[in-house]
């Protein structure tokens, strides 16, 4: 009976079966493509502002634009967006990299791990998602409050 | 015939299979993992949902606020006007629009055949959701490659 009662127990847990590592493979591939490409369009994204940040104003002016505000600023927040960037890309390499190590290896803790950076990467996005909601929330409110005034 | 009611026996087995994590048996979605699994189909579901619920209200603004865009539009950019036709704008942004829509549905579908898996013990179901979360970060990879190209082509193209 009690042979029994452990072996019904193991027949109704999910098992990481073969389509599942198959899934799990090609997800942590292509995940790993979004890291790359991510990582290497912070990088233009430096090297255009170092290359070009004279000729900003000058660029703007030749289209008829507002130039943008000072170069502190246009600085301050490139590196801020990277920075997020970078954080929300280094949780995504991490599934990739543990999910990928756990499958091939059989490797119940890493694959563990891999679906933890998992959560953490949509966890970020999320929380980014309402930070940016709630700021766009207040900077409509203090616009209307504004043209009240 | 001997029954064998006491499993403890066993546990000494496991515990040398088990010992660096490497384990003969098959990989399980176990607590550690349904739990995170669970926990970020909750945040996917919500990051589904707001970016699809944005950009309906964005379209909608869109196509009803035609004429102060392209007036706004020819007021920043001289000779946006004569470039592009609202046609040709409404086009592009109907691209977009497809593109992150159908991107989200398959994180939405992800989301929940994933933890309906899980909740259910649903070996089909779970797989299911795995093949969307795939086809998600598929189209994901694909739109970041040809983005990352454009950028390279208009950085250094010039």
């Amino acid at each position: 009976m009690e042979i029994q009662n452990a072996s019904n127990q193991s027949l109704f847990d999910l098992k990481i079966d073969e389509t599942s590592k198959d899934h799990i493979l090609k997800t942590s591939l292509w995940a790993m493509v979004i890291v790359v490409t991510s990582v290497v369009g912070y990088i233009l994204r430096v090297i255009r502002y170092a290359t070009h940040k004279n000729d900003l104003p000058q660029a703007y002016e030749r289209l008829g634009l507002k130039a943008p505000p000072s170069d502190g600023s246009t600085l301050a927040s490139m590196v801020i967006q990277i920075l997020i960037g970078g954080l929300v890309i280094f949780f995504l390499y991490q599934f990739a990299s543990s999910s990928k190590k756990g499958v091939l290896n059989m490797n119940q803790s890493e694959l563990n791990r891999g679906f933890n950076s998992l959560k953490t990467y949509f966890l970020i996005i999320g929380v980014l998602i309402i930070l940016a909601f709630v700021f766009a929330l207040f900077g409509i409110l203090a616009a209307g409050a504004g043209n009240q005034a | 015939m001997p029954i064998i009611t006491d499993l403890s026996i066993f546990k000494g087995a496991k515990t040398i299979f088990m010992e660096d994590n490497q384990s003969v048996f098959e990989l399980e979605v176990d607590h550690s993992a349904s739990q995170s699994l669970s926990t970020a189909s909750g945040w996917a579901k919500f990051m589904a949902i707001f970016v699809l619920s944005a950009l309906g209200l964005m379209l909608i603004l869109f196509f009803s606020l035609n004429k102060q865009i392209m007036q706004a539009l020819a007021e920043y950019i001289p000779g946006a006007d004569e470039t592009f036709s609202f046609g040709a704008l409404a086009a592009i942004v109907g691209v977009v629009a497809v593109l992150c829509i159908v991107l989200m549905v398959f994180l939405l579908k992800a989301a929940i055949l994933i933890r309906r898996g899980i909740r259910a013990r649903n070996q089909q179901v779970f797989n299911a959701g795995l093949a969307s979360l795939k086809s998600y970060f598929t189209m994901y990879g694909v739109l970041s490659v040809i983005t990352l190209l454009l950028n390279i082509i208009s950085s250094f193209g010039k």
